[in-house]
């Protein structure tokens, strides 16, 4: 025990010292809580914009009805000069629409707007929202005119209940949270998986570090130790910017149904700890049976893609928790977090198991790590 | 004491050792002198309690290197000319590192630290991070990591490689130093003028065997040679 307290001291002093283990460790993990922030502001901005901000819209003819609508919708008019094209949305008025509105005549309203870009159609449909209001009203009085019910237009009512309004322009978020801190259990300790092992050896170092009277498997366990410690770091690190959001955000960015308070975070980096012991297990595996430290980590490369395929599936079919998924390291963490986040519980039955079946595998790698310890190869140059 | 007998290591189809015995006494130096691929590095490496061998045994002070392999390693110090450091280390740190390894309390490590400096005239690297070291500077930090323990038997791997005179005729006289406390070192080498300067007896490996073992003087006479080159040549021929 005491040797292994040795090693981990030793190798967490090392590589404190690399500046590449550092910004994996300390920086890289600042990516996650900055795309959120930047995430949420970009939405906020948006719906300032759809809804609050003025709109400048060049008319083309007179009505003052219309003219009216768009104000009231916000928007500021100017007039639409020949050949211009520099706007976001354009109306043309029909120059006898008081005449055809009078005689209750069809008469045209052209919006004019660009459907590839994105403000332009956002700023169509403003548009259109306001004209569809004007028109609808304008149907009504005339119904109401000729002494029949508007409810003859309308057979039925139809009432939209948008259950995706709200989470779906979070559909990022709710997949990137999860996502980044699960690349991040990989990717935090990936330079000391390798520095210690495949390095070690590289530098020639290893066969010393044999020829010391302490238990092999104590060797192992210390560099295994070291290298989830700084995966864990790196989660802390960016769970710390995650809860930092609140308080440097505009406080209307967060009104968002993306549940990020303290305990909700401290969960998930608590949940991601036996992932994290298994990602160790599974470099520092791989980079022992690696030649050298180029080549450990350009394998690497690949095991850090492992994680990405059940996420992606997560992302793309959002399966809901049960006992059947599960026991799959990575992807049951991403369905449990991706819950919490969404302010939904999750048994915690499913939970337990997710826990035990991570740790499980984690042990397994770890004792295969031990046993490659035990292996001459994995230290002779 | 070191105690070799009928030792063999096969590395899948080629037989690194085929047959090694040979007895280094405390108190003097004793050279493997042999060609490279002769089966040195390996018989160290089994003795170092790295490698297992296939057959035969090795002992350092009576204890059976693969059924006592912690405590041999407790008497044994390890210094290779081609094991690498830590770069981001100070030298300080190695010898502390090993120290703790070993077992060392801090309060005698730090006597020990002081003591290694002192012997191994390193007091001016001794906190500089060993990024940057020449090769001399270090060979002092791996021979300091290796006798931090104070061992009794002391093998040595070709420990003049890549050193330039000064850095060479240093490490004689550290070598020297070790055989005057009395400990049992073992130095394996293809350099003949190590041997010639160095060591108390010799032992000639060819091929994985023992070609020859005795005293410079003995060697001399056996083969009727006026130097250590000549008499190597004679033993394993020139083909080797």
């Amino acid at each position: 025990m005491k040797a292994l307290l040795v090693v981990l001291v030793k190798e967490l002093r090392d590589n404190l010292r690399d500046r590449r283990t550092l910004f994996v460790a300390m920086l890289l993990p600042l990516f996650t809580p900055m795309t959120v922030g930047l995430v949420l502001v970009w939405n906020l901005h948006e719906q300032i914009e759809r809804y609050d901000s003025p709109l400048t819209v060049p008319v083309e003819g007179k009505s003052r009805l219309i003219e009216n609508a768009l104000i009231q919708a916000g928007c500021v008019l100017v007039p639409l000069e020949e050949g211009q094209t520099s706007y976001d949305v354009a109306v043309r008025i029909d120059p006898e629409i008081e005449a055809k509105l009078r005689e209750a005549k069809p008469a045209e309203v052209e919006i004019i707007f660009d459907s590839g870009k994105q403000d332009s159609s956002r700023a169509a449909s403003r548009v259109r929202a306001a004209l569809d209001g004007l028109a609808r009203t304008l149907g009504t009085v005339r119904l109401i005119e000729r002494g029949v019910s508007p409810q003859i237009l309308a057979p039925f009512a139809i009432a939209e209940h948008d259950l995706a309004t709200p989470e779906s322009r979070m559909a990022f978020l709710f997949a990137g949270v999860p996502f980044t801190l699960i690349m991040l259990a990989f990717m935090g300790g990936l330079y000391v998986a390798i520095d210690t092992t495949a390095g070690e050896r590289e530098r020639n170092s290893f066969e010393a570090l044999m020829t010391s009277p302490v238990p092999r498997a104590a060797v192992a366990f210390g560099k295994l130790f070291a290298v989830t410690l700084f995966a864990w770091l790196a989660l802390v690190v960016s769970a710390v910017g995650l809860v930092a959001l609140p308080h440097v955000l505009p406080e209307r960015a967060l009104d968002v149904p993306l549940k990020l308070d303290p305990l909700t975070v401290l969960a998930s980096v608590v949940l991601l700890v036996p992932l994290t012991c298994l990602a160790s297990a599974l470099q520092t595996l791989v980079a022992a049976s690696a030649k050298g430290f180029k080549d450990a980590q350009a394998t690497l490369t690949y095991v850090v893609l492992v994680p990405m395929v059940p996420a992606m599936m997560q992302i793309m079919v959002q399966p809901a928790p049960r006992a059947q998924l599960m026991w799959i390291p990575a992807f049951a963490e991403q369905i449990i977090i991706d819950q919490w986040l969404r302010n939904q519980s999750v048994a915690p039955g499913l939970v337990a198991l997710t826990l035990c079946s991570t740790t499980v595998s984690a042990l397994v790698l770890a004792w295969l790590v031990a046993r490659r310890y035990g292996d001459e190869r994995t230290f002779l140059p | 004491m070191i105690t070799v007998t009928g030792l063999t290591k096969s590395f899948g189809a080629t037989r690194a050792v085929a047959d090694i015995d040979f007895t280094a006494r405390d108190g003097e130096v004793t050279g493997l002198l042999g060609p490279n691929g002769a089966g040195k590095t390996t018989t160290l490496r089994i003795l170092s309690t790295i490698l297992r061998a296939d057959g035969g045994s090795a002992k350092v002070d009576d204890l059976d290197c693969a059924r006592e392999a912690t405590a041999v390693r407790r008497r044994l110090g390890v210094v290779s000319a081609g094991a690498g450091l830590y770069p981001r280390l100070t030298a300080r740190e190695h010898v502390f590192y090993y120290g703790r390894l070993h077992g060392l309390a801090e309060r005698a490590l730090e006597q020990r630290c002081a003591k290694l400096a002192d012997e191994l005239q390193m007091h001016d690297i001794i906190d500089r991070r060993v990024a940057g070291f020449s090769q001399g500077e270090k060979l002092k930090v791996n021979i300091a990591r290796a006798l931090v323990h104070d061992p009794r038997n002391v093998l040595l791997d070709e420990p003049t490689n890549g050193l330039d005179v000064i850095a060479t005729r240093a490490m004689r006289g550290i070598i020297k130093g070790f055989r005057d406390q009395g400990r049992c070192i073992v130095v394996s080498t293809h350099v003949m003028q190590e041997v010639a300067a160095l060591c108390d007896r010799i032992v000639i490996v060819a091929k994985g065997r023992v070609a020859a073992d005795g005293t410079r003087d003995e060697l001399l006479s056996r083969t009727g040679s006026a130097t250590i080159e000549d008499a190597f040549v004679s033993l394993v021929g020139e083909g080797t």
